[in-house]
């Protein structure tokens, strides 16, 4: 999409408890971007900022704290798709004129009872059908989607372990990572369960955290500057009205268009950031997007996944690294910036040329409802 | 009480949980139908329970219609089993463990 670019994107070390407000994360992330792009607050004209926890505030009042004058300002917080909706948004803002460098913001820190009161009232359909149930929580539902998803593909547990122990050793390399410890097969096979057939390392732990991205009209970047440009965007929202089995997302809808309009083909992707809340939905994602390769999910994850040929998830992905709630649907774009831009070192993509991140979230009944994603390529 | 879906009167799809429109047809005259029995198309025994719940399983409970049901089980029943369902008071939906002897059609 021309017009813009991504020029920063910066992401606090998650942790498992902070003793810093929402508010707080916010700030410290908007800190650490002006001090990575050098760019000035006044020169910022847009807000976008994605968080369950923060009120009573909002975009406008975060604004304000950080002594903002704006002319763009949105809140999201459609949990892992809020990252790139808030995105899709900044793009058109920017190509429409109606700013010129949009600052997006996520985080959350939650404390025991904020987190509570998310999960129980997450939507209607949680405060009055799931929580009275006691056990209906995303942990179970999801371990029922990868029921179905290791009948249809014959896959077993070790299969998903794969996965699991390959962000691991990846986030062995990201200093912000929250688990970073070596994992073996064995740990996992014999980690304490959660919920048929999930076990600790299958469920996404929550963090406190945030992370920030700085988007700028395209003549506003220092010729020279390592930047990324997003060349297509697609997003869908209930694609499957909550009816089927869950196992595909909107991504499989906005996939073919997404590849169209961005030129290239999956095979042409260096990396892939994927909403990581349990490995099944990684798989979902991988096939929508059509990333699977030769071989179909079996070879990926027995041969292609264990021997580190595929660069999904390189940060540790959520699984490894932590969700901080909202922080977690701008994740992946983070680490996709941050690879595509030259700023991984030790841990850089073979080759970073052409990215693809992936939002997904917004559990109503049985799953998400939202998906989407955005190919990113590497300015040269 | 039984639980209860909506039908569509213009389509015949089913819904639950309750909505105002029909995500099939867009039709906005949808009629109350008993969700009587399903049967169970995957469970899960969860070993992370909040003190105080009787419940270990969560099941997947296909009714007639296609509609898919989350509802709560204190044993364990088998993937193809016919179940009952109930939903309580506080609106939680437990499967009961006995074939029905049918259901609302």
């Amino acid at each position: 999409m021309k017009g813009s670019v991504i020029r920063g994107a910066v992401e606090l070390p998650n942790v498992r408890r902070s003793a810093h407000t929402t508010e707080q994360l916010l700030a410290k992330a908007f800190d650490a971007l002006l001090l990575e792009t050098g760019v000035a607050p006044a020169e910022i004209d847009g807000l976008g900022v994605a968080s369950f926890t923060l009120r009573p505030d909002r975009a406008i009042d975060v604004a304000w704290k950080l002594g903002l004058t704006l002319r763009w300002c949105m809140d999201d917080s459609n949990g892992g798709a809020s990252g790139l909706n808030l995105l899709q948004h900044a793009l058109a803002a920017i190509a429409t004129g109606q700013a010129r460098q949009i600052v997006l913001l996520a985080g959350d820190a939650f404390t025991a009872e904020s987190f509570h009161e998310l999960s129980t009232t997450y939507n209607g359909t949680t405060r009055d059908l799931l929580r009275p149930m006691g056990i209906a929580s995303p942990n179970s539902l999801f371990a029922l989607a990868t029921q179905h998803h290791m009948a249809r593909h014959g896959l077993a547990r070790r299969d998903y372990g794969e996965l699991v122990l390959a962000q691991r050793r990846r986030a062995a390399l990201n200093p912000n990572a929250i688990y970073r410890g070596a994992l073996s097969m064995d740990d996992y096979l014999t980690a304490p369960p959660v919920a048929d057939p999930l076990v600790i390392y299958d469920c996404v732990p929550v963090a406190a955290g945030a992370n920030a991205v700085l988007l700028s009209a395209a003549d506003r970047v220092p010729h020279g500057e390592a930047s990324v440009r997003v060349r297509a965007f697609g997003s869908a929202y209930n694609t499957d009205h909550q009816r089927g089995d869950g196992l595909s997302t909107g991504l499989r809808d906005v996939a073919t268009g997404l590849y169209r309009d961005a030129g290239v083909q999956p095979r042409d992707i260096d990396g892939a950031c994927l909403y990581d809340d349990y490995p099944v939905m990684t798989l979902v994602q991988l096939e929508d997007l059509g990333l699977v390769g030769d071989g179909g999910l079996a070879r990926l994850l027995r041969e292609r996944v264990p021997a580190d040929e595929v660069a999904i998830n390189t940060s540790g992905g959520q699984l490894s690294a932590g969700q901080a709630g909202c922080a977690g649907g701008l994740h992946g774009l983070v680490e996709a910036v941050r690879q595509l831009s030259g700023r991984c070192p030790g841990r850089a993509w073979p080759r970073a040329r052409l990215g693809i991140v992936a939002g997904y979230g917004m559990v109503q009944y049985r799953w998400g409802m939202c998906a989407n994603a955005a190919i990113l390529e590497a300015c040269a | 009480m039984t639980p209860t879906a909506l039908q569509c009167r213009a389509c015949g799809m089913r819904l639950f949980p309750a909505r105002y429109r029909c995500c099939g047809c867009g039709g906005a005259v949808l009629d109350p139908i008993a969700l009587a029995s399903g049967t169970v198309m995957a469970v899960t025994h969860v070993h992370r329970v909040p003190a105080g719940v009787p419940y270990r399983h969560l099941l997947e409970v296909r009714a007639p219609g296609e509609v898919t049901v989350m509802a709560v089980s204190k044993h364990e029943p088998r993937v193809g089993d016919t179940v009952t369902l109930v939903q309580q008071e506080d609106q939680a939906i437990v499967a009961l463990a006995c074939p029905a002897p049918s259901d609302e059609e």
